[in-house]
């Protein structure tokens, strides 16, 4: 059987995952080879909600990468193709409000989860105005009216 | 001995992480960002995200443009495109039967008629134009089956009888073509591209045998008028697809003497990845953009384009005026 790692989020409750799945984090596989993660991790950070879509996350591209591994032989020389799945489920998980996925990058950041981090920065930001963007972030225009039409101007096609 | 220090040493990086971790969840209340996190996200952003960032406010202008990637984009057109340099791109357009082209400045998203002629161009298999990088914009095109026809002039035109050993030069200045016999290598029927970096020609070819793909590069000797074979790129890395090619200097080591193709012939979904140094396809085809991806129909017209540069400069053709 393989080992088992218990995460404690910040409400105190527990959660239990393989080893394979916590390594996908770079800051828990650090403490794997320290051999210090007896007694569960406690993750004061984060809450409940947004690790148990940590886990899935790290599950599923566990996963993937594991069927990955069992069908190499059947890949193209010029590389996999088989990846289009796993991007249809990442665009799925990250279909969530706009705090959940503020949680899950700064998650991703603190548990050093590489591809999702990725996943939630893009997801963030894209397709966004810049008007939605200063709404969503409380951020106060510092430019005069010249200097915002002259970043515009620059490079008019990515406002279009 | 290490097992305690090494939980002591944790639980002290965990305090020490989650106090102001607190204060963010506070600020998160109103989704503030943090600079840390402001730079983190800039940095994962395609390339129209990342401008669209930069109008936000002056941080993020200043954050966004240091984080700009300098790796050329793969861009989906409606239009036929035959060429990009330095912003501009050489587009064509049908009309009354007639091909024209045209520059187009994509950053500025306007079109600019620079040529004062209408010269219109075919090519039945290869068609490949070359904006040199020089005081006078010179055009390279490269016959191989058929024949080259252009019109310097409305209503006149000039046909280049096909040959496979030609390779035609333009001079918009001189407005003349002239014809380089040059012996090509033993080549591929069908996926050949040719390239420019600083006034160096390259011709990408592909080779297939047992299996096999294999992609083999050339740099023209234009003092001797031959293909000299490349083992490595000099660094470079060389973006190519049907209409455009690009060669950039100076990026990441894992993209130098690299060669990306997008081709549909070779892989329909995505550019592939070769490595000249391994003689090799790479299993990871990352290093590029893909900055918009629609239907099928236009993957016919995807092309690299040089990324917006940050100096207003950097637009013009090289000192090029019509």
């Amino acid at each position: 059987m393989s080992k088992k790692i218990i995460f404690e989020s910040s409400e105190g409750e527990s959660f239990e995952v393989d080893e394979a799945v916590a390594l996908e984090c770079q800051t828990i596989k650090n403490m794997i080879e320290d051999d210090c993660t007896d007694g569960g991790i406690p993750l004061a950070n984060v809450n409940s909600a947004t690790l148990t879509k940590v886990i899935d996350y790290c599950k599923k591209h566990v996963e993937a990468a594991a069927a990955a591994e069992a069908n190499a032989g059947d890949k193209d020389i010029y590389g996999a193709n088989k990846d289009i799945e796993l991007k249809t489920w990442d665009e799925e998980f990250v279909k969530v409000d706009q705090p959940l996925l503020f949680d899950l990058m700064l998650a991703a950041n603190f548990l050093i989860i590489p591809g999702l981090l990725d996943l939630t920065c893009k997801t963030m930001m894209r397709g966004k105005t810049v008007l939605q963007i200063r709404e969503i972030f409380h951020i106060k225009k510092d430019y005069t009216d010249a200097e915002e039409a002259e970043v515009r101007k620059e490079n008019a096609w990515a406002f279009e | 001995m290490v097992w305690i220090h090494g939980v002591t040493r944790l639980k002290k990086i965990f305090k020490i992480i989650g106090n102001p971790w607190k204060k963010n969840e506070i600020a998160n209340e109103k989704n503030y960002l943090p600079r840390d996190i402001l730079f983190l996200i800039l940095s994962c952003l395609s390339m129209k995200d990342n401008i669209r960032a930069s109008a936000v406010c002056k941080t993020w202008h200043d954050i966004a443009v240091s984080v700009r990637d300098r790796s050329p984009l793969l861009v989906y057109f409606n239009a036929r495109l035959c060429q990009s340099k330095k912003g501009w791109l050489l587009m064509e357009h049908y009309h009354e039967g007639i091909k024209r082209l045209f520059f187009f400045n994509y950053s500025r998203a306007h079109n600019v008629a620079k040529f004062d002629s209408n010269w219109s161009l075919w090519s039945s298999r290869i068609r490949s134009l070359v904006l040199l990088q020089a005081k006078v914009l010179w055009c390279v095109a490269l016959v191989i089956a058929h024949h080259i026809v252009f019109s310097s002039t409305p209503g006149m035109s000039v046909q280049l009888n096909g040959s496979p050993r030609k390779l035609g030069v333009y001079d918009p200045v001189a407005r003349t073509w002239d014809t380089l016999y040059v012996p090509l290598p033993n080549l591929s029927p069908y996926l050949m591209w040719i390239t420019e970096y600083q006034g160096n020609i390259y011709l990408v070819d592909s080779v297939s045998g047992r299996g096999q793909m294999r992609v083999i590069m050339f740099r023209l000797n234009r003092l001797r008028l031959v293909w000299e074979k490349k083992k490595i790129c000099d660094g470079l890395s060389s973006f190519i697809s049907d209409e455009s090619n690009i060669m950039t200097y100076g990026l990441p080591r894992d993209m130098s003497d690299i060669v990306y193709v997008w081709d549909s012939h070779i892989n329909p979904d995505h550019p592939v990845k070769y490595s000249l140094n391994t003689r090799s396809f790479c299993k990871r085809h990352d290093g590029y953009c893909v900055e918009s991806s629609n239907t099928n129909e236009m993957l016919h017209y995807a092309a690299w384009i040089e990324p917006p540069q940050n100096s207003d400069k950097e637009s013009d053709l090289g000192g090029f005026s019509p």
